[in-house]
């Protein structure tokens, strides 16, 4: 609403009532300042101009997508959220890394181009042996690790026997199951005699435990430690039971 | 919600013809507004353009919870003067761009130098804040609540500044100051023509 000459001085006197006492001098000013507002008219064409370049322009304005207003605390959860899942994602991978040393099983293809007999003692499922030949249940992981590769083998299944004595008994080092299973014991070549087992054995780590052989140990000779997965049955019975594992190990007089 | 609030909702779902109605209802406060900074028709031309350009461009992000679409595009005119004057290179505070203006300026009519001389020189005694809010409240007839969103700051040193002005302006331009001698000679002679010398 336009402001009266009035309306202005009680506006003015309401602010700082001190002028009331000077009304004729601020009465004068006011009206001089009303009176004198410079008369200003735009260009008529260029006001029809412009209105038109305006709304010719109607590509510009694009409908106004409405964010869905999210709650204030969303902003500070979600990357605390992100934090955490980055956490969760790395320290797995941190750990696979620190993980020690354990020796597995080197695939077949490997042990064919590097017959070094040095190695021996760490490649294992040879191209005829019996878990080569039950092969299409053994652990794809177990068959394709490598050394440099051994901290891939953390989630599956693993087993570990050093360079034994000659005797009646195998010192299983270490064995990680990830399902029920046992170990066999058993010799390299023609005869793949059966020489011994273990208990079925409950998933996890277990600790260094020893397997007794009917037959002894002889020095010199290869035999190999297969680790087989129980197929529920609560029995074992290599023919029906799988093979996840499989090491070879040597025998020598210490 | 006001009629302003109105029209601009519906410029942003897209009706652009809405933005007719608004341009309608503040091209001419906002070129007289941009004329009373710059003093030059051509001038408050080329900033008006300007200032519905960037209206309808930016209309999307004006948020009617924030404050009305008046104050909104009067922000803008005032922002784009300065921008004139800074492109201009101006050696005066850009905020304060009267005496600039005036010395600038493209003067239409004899009528009109004559009537922008003695307003001039009414405004040149006060400070630019206090002159804005004057000829916002007084020829654009603004209230003071625009005007704070307009100038920025509170209501209340709004008034402030418009009270310190009207009496600065009393005590500089009282009955017998050489300032009102000189208008109301001006006045005299606008209306007593035989009295021009030349």
């Amino acid at each position: 609403m336009k402001p009266t000459l009035e309306q202005l001085l009680t506006d003015i006197y309401a602010l700082d009532a001190s002028l009331r006492e000077q009304d004729a001098e601020v009465r004068s000013l006011v009206q001089n300042l009303l009176t004198e507002k410079p008369v200003v008219a735009a260009d008529a064409a260029f006001r029809a101009r412009l209105r038109a370049e305006l709304l010719a322009e109607r590509t510009v304005v694009a409908p106004k997508i409405k964010q869905p207003a999210l709650p204030w605390w969303l902003y500070y959860a979600a990357p605390i959220g992100f934090a955490t899942v980055l956490i969760l994602m790395l320290v797995p991978e941190y750990t696979k890394t620190q993980a020690p040393f354990v020796p597995t099983a080197v695939p077949t293809t490997i042990e064919q181009s590097a017959p070094e007999a040095d190695e021996a003692l760490f490649m294992d499922v040879p191209v005829e042996s019996p878990a080569a030949k039950r092969g299409a249940a053994v652990s794809t992981e177990s068959e394709q690790s490598t050394f440099g590769v051994a901290a891939d083998m953390a989630q599956s299944d693993l087993l570990y026997v050093g360079t034994q004595e000659p005797g009646q008994v195998v010192l299983v080092e270490s064995a990680l199951l990830t399902a029920p299973a046992y170990v066999v014991i058993q010799e390299i070549g023609q005869s793949e005699a059966v020489l011994g087992m273990s208990d079925i054995m409950l998933l996890g780590e277990q600790l260094p435990f020893a397997v007794t052989l009917q037959t002894s140990l002889l020095s010199g000779s290869m035999y190999e430690a297969v680790l087989y997965q129980d197929d529920g049955d609560g029995l074992r019975a290599t023919t029906s039971d799988v093979v996840v594992f499989a090491m070879s190990f040597s025998v020598s007089v210490r | 919600m006001d009629d302003d609030a109105l029209y601009v909702a519906r410029c942003q779902s897209g009706e652009t013809d809405a933005f007719g109605v608004l341009y309608d209802a503040y091209f001419d406060k906002i070129y007289r507004f941009v004329y009373y900074k710059t003093f030059s028709a051509e001038v408050a031309e080329d900033i008006t353009s300007d200032v519905f350009h960037k209206a309808l461009q930016k209309i999307q992000s004006f948020d009617a919870e924030k404050g009305t679409f008046s104050a909104w595009v009067y922000r803008i005119a005032r922002n784009s003067v300065i921008d004139y004057y800074r492109t201009k290179q101006t050696v005066v505070p850009i905020e304060d761009v009267f005496d600039v203006a005036v010395d600038d300026r493209t003067v239409e009519s004899l009528d009109a130098h004559a009537t922008l001389t003695k307003v001039t020189e009414y405004l040149k005694t006060l400070n630019a804040k206090q002159r804005e809010i004057i000829t916002l409240r007084i020829w654009e007839e603004r209230s003071y609540k625009e005007i704070a969103e307009i100038v920025g700051g509170s209501e209340d040193s709004v008034k402030m500044a418009f009270s310190r002005g009207i009496r600065e302006l009393r005590e500089r331009c009282g009955p017998l100051s050489p300032l009102m001698l000189f208008v109301a000679c001006g006045l005299a002679s606008s209306v007593l023509p035989f009295f021009d010398i030349s």
